[in-house]
């Protein structure tokens, strides 16, 4: 199973909403709504790992560059990829072998947010923690990024039954 | 090289990440200040920790050196004590220079015994640093022993463990003059000998060499009496004394040279021949 090309635009047009958009509705500086990356969980789970890797790795470069961020992402990402098999263990039996992708229809509504909390959570820290750069920020980005994780699964979840119903 | 090649491609996707990752860093770094410093002061003192661990652990394989120095600046401090104690004495005995007459060789125990009756020892000096038979070996707690043969770099002696061996001593503040000797036993506790009854030995007195025959300068400490009762049918006492010296413990002496040597030796020669007769 490989990537479709409905996928990399899915992907092109969240970076532009988020660039655009969603990087406006922080709230008070503290909670992120760092969508971009969720759409990464639901790539196909046997497709080349080196491709999702340049795919996460421009994703992640591409937002640091346009936002002067300069870093947090582009490091965070592809390590949301490693990880990710791990995560996707967590919600599946024998790492999800009988899935082809982890989407909603697929896993149900409560472990499907539980998953993309997760991997939201998983990038929100790693980012947080590059820009806190010490360890007493370590705690923090804990924190902040449970918070933006919680509100970026909101809002994705959100979009998502927004667009399907617009598109039925 | 296909070894490599293909090591390569079964670690390809976690090398990609490796580099992604670096490049990753390398922007933070090279744009953002406040890491980069953090990043600079995070493996400054990661190195600086290093290197004191790396030190502590040099410095702890060198502690054998380090003693050796230490013994040879002791050596050369008790030397200058000699000396001093020598000033102090030639202000009380006009002339007289026994102390300055005394020189300390450092030497480190290679062996020893303390488990028979007659105990020995040996140390890594010998004729070529200035041994000899029948210098006195000391501490810095007290006397240790005798030499009894010197090699060319090595040196045996008899402990002071060793019943055989006796050392000419005194009880410190009093004029009491005798002998101190192992019997065997304890290791914690010896004899002196030859104390007359009419003497005041009381327990806690200290037992130092009286410096007769040159063996050992005198004040070293030898023990403190523990026990003192009349021995029965005999003009002496029975003094006990606990020994100064951890005979367990020995690492570093000093072996006593004295300068004037020979010509003591000739002269309790004389002495020796006058009796005879």
């Amino acid at each position: 199973m490989n990537i479709k090309f409905s996928d990399i635009i899915g992907l092109a047009g969240i970076l532009i909403a988020q660039l655009m958009l969603l990087d406006y509705m922080t709230i008070g500086a503290v909670l992120f709504p760092w969508l971009f990356a969720l759409p990464l969980a639901s790539l196909p789970l046997r497709m080349d790992k080196s491709l999702l890797l340049f795919i996460a790795f421009a994703l992640g470069f591409i937002y640091d560059v346009v936002t002067l961020s300069y870093g947090p992402h582009t490091i965070a990402l592809p390590l949301l990829i490693m990880l990710r098999p791990a995560v996707v263990g967590l919600f599946t039996f024998r790492g999800g072998a009988e899935i082809e992708r982890m989407t909603l229809g697929e896993l149900g509504l409560v472990k499907f947010l539980f998953y993309l909390f997760v991997f939201a959570w998983i990038h929100q820290f790693t980012a947080l923690a590059i820009d806190y750069f010490s360890i007493a920020g370590l705690f923090k980005a804990l924190i902040r990024g449970f918070g933006g994780a919680l509100y970026s699964v909101g809002l994705y979840t959100g979009f998502k039954l927004i667009f399907q119903r617009s598109s039925r | 090289m296909q070894k490599i090649f293909l090591l390569i491609f079964t670690y390809r996707v976690f090398l990609l990440w490796l580099g992604m990752e670096i490049v990753g860093f390398a922007l933070l770094f090279n744009n953002r200040a406040f890491q980069r410093m953090a990043f600079v002061r995070g493996v400054s003192e990661v190195g600086a920790g290093l290197h004191e661990t790396r030190n502590e652990v040099a410095q702890y394989f060198l502690l054998d050196e380090v003693n050796a120095v230490l013994a040879e600046q002791n050596a050369a401090l008790m030397g200058q004590k000699a000396q001093w104690a020598s000033q102090l004495m030639s202000a009380e005995y006009k002339g007289s220079t026994i102390w300055s007459n005394y020189q300390m060789i450092p030497a480190k125990v290679m062996y020893q015994t303390i488990s028979t009756e007659r105990n020995h020892f040996i140390i890594n000096r010998g004729v070529s640093a200035g041994c000899a038979p029948f210098m006195g070996v000391i501490n810095e707690e007290g006397v240790v022993g005798v030499l009894e043969s010197a090699a060319k770099h090595h040196a045996s002696g008899l402990s002071f463990l060793h019943r055989d061996l006796r050392i000419n001593v005194r009880v410190r503040g009093s004029e009491a003059i005798g002998l101190a000797n192992w019997t065997g036993g304890s290791i914690e506790s010896a004899q002196l000998l030859d104390i007359p009854k009419h003497v005041n030995v009381h327990v806690g007195d200290t037992i130092e060499t009286s410096g007769f025959g040159g063996v050992f300068p005198p004040g070293i400490h030898v023990g403190v009496v523990e026990e003192v009762a009349p021995e029965p049918g005999s003009k002496f006492l029975a003094v006990s004394f606990r020994p100064a010296v951890n005979y367990s413990g020995l690492e570093y002496v000093y072996v006593v040279s004295y300068r004037m040597r020979e010509e003591l030796d000739s002269l309790m020669g004389e002495i020796e021949m006058m009796q005879a007769q």
